[in-house]
């Protein structure tokens, strides 16, 4: 349960994995405000169904059709800028009393693991994608073309599985010279770490509350 | 090897990954990646899983998840916390211990619109400890009301939790978050009973306030509106089939939001960070969603729920005896693990079995969500007694646990009243289904 961030080594660093970083960062940035952005309309899209087929007796033409259609993109896209952020959950019983090698190996082998499954997933949903695109599948309803939501799928998984290449990387350099900096790779907080965490994310948001300008610390 | 014992090996495997660090969704992911590969060959079985990975999470029901976080992310613009806990002071001051009751009801109000219990905490932390501590209340209780009042955001809705259970064990989602209501307030007024009880035997604990002409009293609802339309609308919503959890969500959503327009704390940079958190949270739901649900394909081919299920059942213990072992169970993984990851984990293969013993799948869930909240305030980790003692280093950790005992001991006899009961957990979804069914 204890969490992960990345706050601790955020600052800008040198060479070619910290370059490839910012850049794989800004693009996580960007899909991932696509995909906010996405759930902030479909909150007035279903309030635009609710009062149209209550007040007007006149629902929106195939609502389901476009919210399942469509709700890939807040499904999938945001997952490598989470990964970044190590929001994917996990136990850090163990890994979190193990130091040095033994540690930067494990972590390693962690996200080794996700290279692989994405490497599978991704292969096979670009196929259920093609088979849609070539096929012209389309929802019951409204015959929406179902293949925009099957792309996103892999379009997603290829940056996560960029994200997990990027830590892999970052991870094996610590593996073979434990003495360098973490670079690219969330840290481990322990319990009291993330509470101050987490706090730094509420009172950013709590002095809001109050009017004043909020100090940015609710970013993870 | 036989499906079965491929079965069983999977579950080890799992096991020994995500010890070793693995993502919760990567290890039983691959799980079931490997599992359907064995099974049916290459193409069929990573096939299945490539299609399952879309057509899993494509379902209007699970659209309802980010409406319901957006919910919790707005709420904090919405200025919600102070004026639930003023609210509450006004009118239930005046009992012994009167202002850490009352922060029990605002925690109880503010989970009514969030869902998350460590912010929860934090806030509260913030708005309530200080008024107390001012009164002279004790300080353990003064912090371990706080960290307690948190964790009643998972059973009160809207809540994500029961929302993930509900998909997963292919339930209603309507059903679920009516059934969440009663043990929430149930919970909220336990907690307000042990205060009581406590201080009245030793005021030092924490004495009456003085009590607000009653105009003040009324005055201090206006503050608070907010949280009884949203409450309103999700409850009647859904108790009326009017809505569905989507559209309650939505329509809550909007209404917070503009709640916060109004009061002049939602400029783009806030709704920027509220819809980014929002995206954040809903893709880590999301992506162990539809990982677990390739290994529960996996795992339904190889039997393996079935025969545990028929294990437990030829079991020559009584039922009870079954459960409060599962339960004693979730309470030590929870002490190792964050909730949703832990529900999801175990879900697949403890599910079939209970509902094999006969327990009601909507009761369960509550249950269990409950003890997935027990977990939040109990060593080793107790996420919520650390947020507290971030927020006010200067009451050791050691006081906030100690605080913390009789909320655990309150929740303990929740969860026995509600076993023993379980009517108050199912009458109000059946009620519904009885309404909506006409």
């Amino acid at each position: 349960m204890v969490g992960t961030s990345n706050e601790a080594n955020n600052k800008p660093g040198n060479g070619a994995l910290a370059a490839i970083d910012r850049h794989v960062s800004r693009v996580e940035d960007a899909v991932t405000l696509f995909a906010a952005g996405t759930i902030f309309i479909l909150m007035f899209f279903v309030v635009a169904e609710v009062l149209g087929r209550k007040l007007f007796n006149h629902p929106i033409p195939g609502a389901i059709d476009w919210v399942e259609v469509y709700m890939a993109i807040f499904a999938f896209l945001p997952a490598a800028y989470a990964q970044r952020l190590g929001v994917h959950v996990r136990m850090e019983l163990a890994i979190s009393k193990m130091r040095g090698r033994f540690l930067w190996g494990a972590e390693c082998f962690a996200v080794v693991i996700g290279v692989i499954y994405c490497l599978i997933i991704i292969d096979k949903s670009w196929e259920h994608f093609l088979r849609a695109f070539i096929d012209g599948d389309s929802t019951i309803d409204v015959q929406l073309q179902t293949w925009p939501g099957k792309l996103v799928v892999p379009f997603a998984l290829v940056l996560l599985c960029i994200r997990l290449s990027i830590q892999v990387w970052g991870y094996a350099r610590l593996f073979l010279d434990p003495a360098k900096a973490p670079v690219a790779v969330p840290v481990i907080l322990d319990a009291a770490a993330h509470a101050r965490a987490e706090i730094e994310e509420v009172m950013g948001k709590e002095t809001s509350e109050r009017g004043e300008r909020p100090n940015g610390g609710a970013q993870a | 090897m036989d499906p079965f014992n491929a079965g069983l090996l999977s579950v080890a495997i799992i096991m020994a990954m995500v010890v070793l660090g693995v993502r919760v969704a990567y290890a039983s992911g691959i799980a079931g990646v490997i599992g359907l590969i064995w099974l049916r060959g290459y193409d069929p079985g990573a096939g299945l899983a490539g299609l399952l990975a879309h057509s899993e999470v494509s379902h209007v029901t699970l659209s309802v998840l980010p409406m319901f976080i957006l919910i919790g992310f707005l709420a904090f613009y919405a200025g919600l916390t102070q004026s639930a806990f003023y609210a509450a002071r006004c009118w239930l001051g005046t009992l012994p211990g009167g202002l850490a009751v009352a922060t029990v009801f605002a925690t109880a109000g503010f989970a009514a619109v969030s869902g998350a219990s460590t912010a929860t905490a934090a806030v509260f932390s913030r708005v309530a400890i200080p008024e107390m501590l001012k009164y002279g209340y004790d300080r353990s209780l003064a912090a371990g009301v706080v960290a307690a009042g948190g964790t009643l955001a998972s059973l009160i809705p809207p809540s994500a939790i029961l929302v993930i259970y509900a998909i997963i064990v292919e339930e209603s989602v309507g059903a679920l978050l009516l059934a969440g209501f009663i043990p929430g307030a149930l919970s909220a007024v336990i907690y307000a009973m042990l205060i009581v009880f406590r201080c009245k035997l030793n005021p030092a604990l924490g004495a009456p306030v003085s009590a607000v002409p009653f105009a003040e009293k009324v005055r201090s609802l206006g503050g608070a509106s907010g949280i009884f339309f949203v409450i309103v609308i999700i409850l009647g919503g859904i108790y009326t089939g009017w809505m569905t959890p989507t559209e309650v969500g939505g329509v809550a959503a909007l209404v917070i939001f503009l709640i916060a327009l109004a009061k002049r704390n939602m400029g783009l940079s806030n709704l920027r960070e509220s819809l980014m958190e929002t995206a954040k949270l809903t893709v880590f739901i999301f992506t162990i969603i539809w990982s677990i649900l390739i290994y529960v394909r996996f795992l339904g081919f190889s039997g393996l729920p079935e025969a545990f299920a028929n294990f437990v059942v030829g079991l020559d213990v009584p039922p009870i005896v079954v459960m409060i072992l599962i339960l004693l169970a979730y309470v030590v993984l929870g002490m190792f693990m964050d909730g949703i990851g832990m529900l999801l984990l175990t879900l697949p293969v403890v599910y079939p079995a209970v509902t094999a013993l006969g327990y009601d799948p909507v009761w369960f869930g509550i249950i269990i969500v409950k003890m997935v909240e027990v977990c939040l305030v109990t060593p080793p980790i107790g996420l919520n007694c650390f947020v507290v003692n971030g927020v006010r280093p200067d009451i050791p950790l050691e006081d906030v646990f100690k605080g913390i005992w009789p909320f655990f001991v309150a929740d303990i006899i929740t969860v026995a009243v509600l076993v023993a009961f379980p009517g108050i957990v199912l009458w109000l979804p059946r009620l519904m289904i009885q309404n909506i069914t006409g």
